[in-house]
């Protein structure tokens, strides 16, 4: 391929698979407890094991999540799938098979809207959605290989992305708001650093007529979106010094380096993996009955963009409110709840992003301060009956120890005064008790004004 | 007394137990003496379990109470070595229990043994254990059958009132026909196999090996039951028991005709016309009917095995759990010692044949078209089934084979188990019970098999057969007074 022959440089051809992490208490095909970071192997049992005799039973909680996900991102959520294996000898496999579903997987179909280049959205097509289970962990230290069966067995969805995104930008765009939406739908907790959210980058170059030009690269196993980033980039670059020296390209795995950020050939793709797929005889089909499935779909919590544009044409809010409020779903939850007491949205938007926001310890979105005495904090805020600063005052108070402001504000006596009249009056009295004040204030030091209304 | 106890079927153990005849203890001693008396010769036996005394019961203790009963040694015991007859697994001591093992011992059970087998369930002789042969109890020169030969040779030489097996192609109603018992396999998911070392998950079932179909039937009431540890098994209640005693007249036979395009041993022949005339006698109707995917089934079963015996084999790499090199360098090396060590030739032979399948174009040309002619296997048993209740067959084609030859692909050039094939093919309940005996003093077993969930009436039907021709009380009574 004669890379002067293009107008245009390269564009790349990006699909993502994406391995989830459900959010179930237990493993997929036993009573295995999920937790992060346990003492090795202390989380296991005979069947995540794959001992002689033993068999799996569905986690019924992971498969209605593997459905949420599903009417989450609009797919077609089977209602019979099939449960398949594929074998392949690693030593984190315990079966010599990994349980998983292949021809016949649970969701298919679907697709989400990213922000693409300027303000536009962009659909990217989701292909598939299937349930599998997690290998376990191989740990290399001093020249031995470790393993640690406490991951194995615990169960994941992978989403599957069709090739349409083309740069590191939509790539992380598209990971960001496909996290943010299963975590809405409790699907995941979402810990990047806990592994609950992996990536497969498939990457190809083509021209700007969408004619291919080099093979495609699958770079396995990237745990941030920086490494996505970094990865998608280093193989930009990589592609394309080939093509610029003509030189032929095979078809490879790789895996990526987070200190040299750089990938690395694990191996060619000449000779396909074979894994010998075959539907698993220790399961009937995954029947997913329609009226379950009807419960599930209109039970969805609402996706953010949802609750966002929600926000905004019920409640009048800022498209930043809107946005600010929606990011993480606590706090919307949250807002939710308060704004069933009587309140103004708009400024109770308005403190909760300004006063509440700063006073959120890290990773964390939990208000210690009941919806029902914010609403009523904001509905004061607004009628004028305290004035801001006293406002701000009370969040930092009811955040400490929470409590009903009104009888703070009776007790502390900090309502606002708006009856022209007495406010007269008060200046009327200040004037006099500070004759040398008012003087220099005529006088054109307007300064003392501050000092004036501090009395 | 030690002598007829040894003749008790379980209802009669049962009886004189609540009679307080005898206790538990005394059947168990006296089952453990015929051991000491035959053990040696027959080697049923790969592990003896010490007496346990069940919790005592004041009377109506349940049915399989203070009884002893013997488990195909693939069939897991918390606590006691299950080997599945393999170096791989030895010294393997599983610290679960199968669904059924507990089921019994809930009962009031009492175990006294684990049972020889072929290696991994894959034979048909007994002869693939690593740990020796089992021999046939009516003659020493004579296979068991297998793959659960010892159970039915346990069964068969009186050194157990019953014993549990699996059948996957035949493997308990084979070598039941062989050793002079009865056997039967359960509809497809009747019974959990939560805890039974699987060699084809789709094909395997466990079922029982003992000495009247009367006994078979109190022993399946206890076995079946939906288990949540096993995702194949169903939740179809059937009343075993309560299936016995009906009448056998005006039950249609259906005798498919492919099944006479297999020449057969004589003896096995006047075997089958003997039975025809029991079921006439009884009542019965008979008409021909056709099973047109028959000569495809050997082909589809040995495909269909093979390639889930690959894959449930893969698990065993020496790194959890089985025979294991301590000094292996790389993972490589561990693997190669496990399995090449561990896993007799047979296994390696079918194991290889299972990865072949799975390879294209056998993939396409042989496991697919295998797939889609089981499918068509179900449509042919439909019809064929929804004009009779039960099909007659013998149980094999010929007469057990010499120990010391092997099997292959029987001495016709048919495989020995084409009309056992079809039960398990199909997930059909299916019961071998003895009809006659050879002039050669070999027992010959014919077979009734019905559709899916029908286990009842063949049991009926069984029974009906033995009241009127006790094989047991007077061929097995005979031979070992």
């Amino acid at each position: 391929m004669d890379i002067t022959s293009l107008q245009q440089p390269p564009a790349m051809c990006i699909g993502l698979e994406v391995h989830v992490a459900l959010h179930t208490k237990t493993k997929l095909f036993c009573a295995c407890p999920v937790v992060f970071s346990a003492p090795p192997n202390s989380q296991c049992c005979p069947i995540c094991l794959g001992f002689p005799g033993t068999l799996p039973a569905l986690n019924q909680k992971a498969l209605f999540l593997g459905a949420t996900a599903g009417f989450l991102t609009k797919c077609k959520v089977h209602s019979i799938s099939q449960m398949a294996r594929k074998h392949y000898y690693y030593p984190d496999s315990p079966k010599g098979y990994q349980r998983t579903q292949a021809q016949y997987p649970l969701c298919t179909q679907g697709a989400i809207d990213i922000p693409g280049e300027g303000n536009k959205l962009k659909t990217v097509p989701i292909t598939r959605i299937h349930i599998e289970e997690d290998a376990g962990k191989s740990i290399h230290q001093g020249g031995k290989t470790f393993l640690d069966y406490n991951r194995c067995g615990v169960p994941l969805i992978e989403i599957v992305s069709a090739p349409v995104l083309s740069s590191a930008q939509e790539a992380v765009s598209y990971l960001k708001s496909l996290r943010q939406l299963l975590i809405y739908g409790n699907v995941t907790k979402g810990k990047m650093n806990e592994g609950d959210f992996r990536c497969d980058v498939n990457i190809s170059l083509q021209s700007s007529s969408g004619k291919s030009l080099t093979p495609r690269m699958e770079v396995k196993n990237l745990n941030s979106f920086q490494s996505v980033q970094d990865a998608i980039g280093y193989e930009y670059q990589r592609l394309f010094s080939y093509l610029e020296k003509n030189e032929s390209l095979l078809p490879q795995t790789r895996g990526f380096n987070q200190k040299t950020k750089r990938t690395f050939l694990l191996r060619n793709k000449e000779q396909e993996e074979d894994y010998q797929i075959i539907t698993d005889p220790n399961f009937y089909p995954v029947f997913l009955p329609d009226d379950l499935l009807k419960e599930i779909s209109s039970s969805l919590p609402l996706a953010p963009w949802q609750r966002e544009s929600n926000y905004m044409s019920v409640y009048a809010l800022t498209p930043y409110q809107a946005k600010q409020l929606s990011n993480e779903k606590e706090i919307g939850d949250y807002f939710d709840k308060a704004t069933t007491f009587p309140t103004h949205p708009p400024t109770l938007a308005n403190m909760i992003i300004t006063d509440a926001f700063k006073l959120l310890p890290p990773q964390s979105s939990t208000i210690p301060i009941s919806p029902e005495y914010f609403a009523l904090l904001a509905q004061l805020v607004h009628e004028e009956k305290i004035n801001s600063s006293i406002g701000k005052k009370l969040v930092a108070l009811l955040w400490e120890k929470n409590q009903d402001p009104y009888t703070y504000i009776e007790t502390h006596c900090l309502w606002q005064i708006n009856d022209e009249e007495i406010l007269l009056q008060a200046i009327h009295q200040v004037f006099c008790e500070n004759p040398a004040l008012l003087a220099d204030y005529k006088r054109g030091k307007t300064a003392v004004s501050k000092s004036l209304i501090g009395k | 007394m030690a002598n007829s106890l040894l003749f008790h079927t379980i209802g009669q153990l049962h009886d004189g137990l609540e009679k307080k005849k005898f206790s538990p203890l005394d059947i168990f001693h006296a089952y453990q003496k015929q051991i000491t008396n035959v053990e040696d010769t027959l080697h049923a036996y790969l592990a003896f379990s010490p007496f346990v005394n069940p919790s005592r019961y004041k009377n109506n203790s349940p049915l399989l109470w203070g009884i002893p009963f013997a488990l195909k040694d693939n069939i897991c015991t918390q606590g006691i070595r299950t080997t599945c007859a393999s170096k791989m697994l030895a010294d393997f001591v599983p610290p679960y229990s199968a669904t059924v093992y507990s089921k019994l011992l809930a009962q009031g059970a009492v175990l006294i043994g684990k049972t020889n087998m072929d290696e991994f369930s894959i034979g048909a002789t007994t002869e693939t254990s690593a740990f020796g042969s089992t021999y046939n109890p009516w003659n020493l020169h004579y296979v068991p059958g297998g793959s659960s030969g010892g159970s039915a040779a346990a069964v068969g030489g009186l050194m157990t009132p019953y014993a549990l097996g699996t059948d996957t192609g035949g493997s308990i109603r084979q070598p039941a026909s062989f050793c002079g018992v009865v056997g039967f396999k359960p509809t497809y998911g009747m019974v959990s196999r939560y805890g039974v070392v699987a060699y084809a998950s789709s094909l395997d079932q466990v079922g029982t090996l003992t000495k009247t179909v009367e006994d078979a039937a109190m022993v399946m009431d206890v076995l079946q039951g939906k288990d949540p540890k096993d995702a194949t098994s169903v939740s179809v209640a059937i009343d075993y028991t309560g299936a016995l005693g009906k009448p056998a007249k005006n039950k249609c036979i259906g005798i498919p005709k492919e099944f006479f395009s297999i020449p057969l041993a004589l003896e096995i022949e006047k075997s089958f016309a003997f039975a025809m005339g029991i079921f006439q006698k009884l009542g019965c109707t008979f008409k021909e009917v056709s099973l047109p995917s028959f000569s495809y089934l050997p082909a589809v079963y040995y495909t269909l095995s093979s390639v889930e015996a690959y894959s449930n084999l893969s698990g065993f790499d020496g790194l959890r759990f089985g025979l294991s090199d301590a000094n292996a360098k790389s993972i490589e090396d561990l693997y190669f010692f496990s399995r090449n060590h561990g896993f007799g030739s047979e296994v390696k032979r079918r194991i290889l044949l299972g990865a072949l399948l799975l390879t294209q174009p056998y993939k396409e040309t042989h496991y697919q078209k295998a797939l889609l002619l089981r499918q068509q296997l179900h449509h042919d048993l439909a019809n064929v089934f929804s004009g009779c209740d039960a099909l007659l067959s013998p149980v094999t084609p010929y007469m057990p084979p010499n120990t010391g030859t092997s099997i292959e692909e029987g001495t016709s050039g048919h495989p020995g188990d084409v009309f056992t094939l079809p039960a398990n093919l199909g997930g059909l309940p299916s019961l071998s019970f003895p009809c006659s005996i050879s002039a050669d003093g070999l027992p010959i077993g014919m077979q009734l098999t019905g559709q899916r969930f029908s286990d009842g009436k063949i049991l009926q039907l069984g029974h009906a057969f033995e009241k009127i021709r006790s094989f047991y009380h007077t061929e097995v009574v005979k031979k070992w007074t």
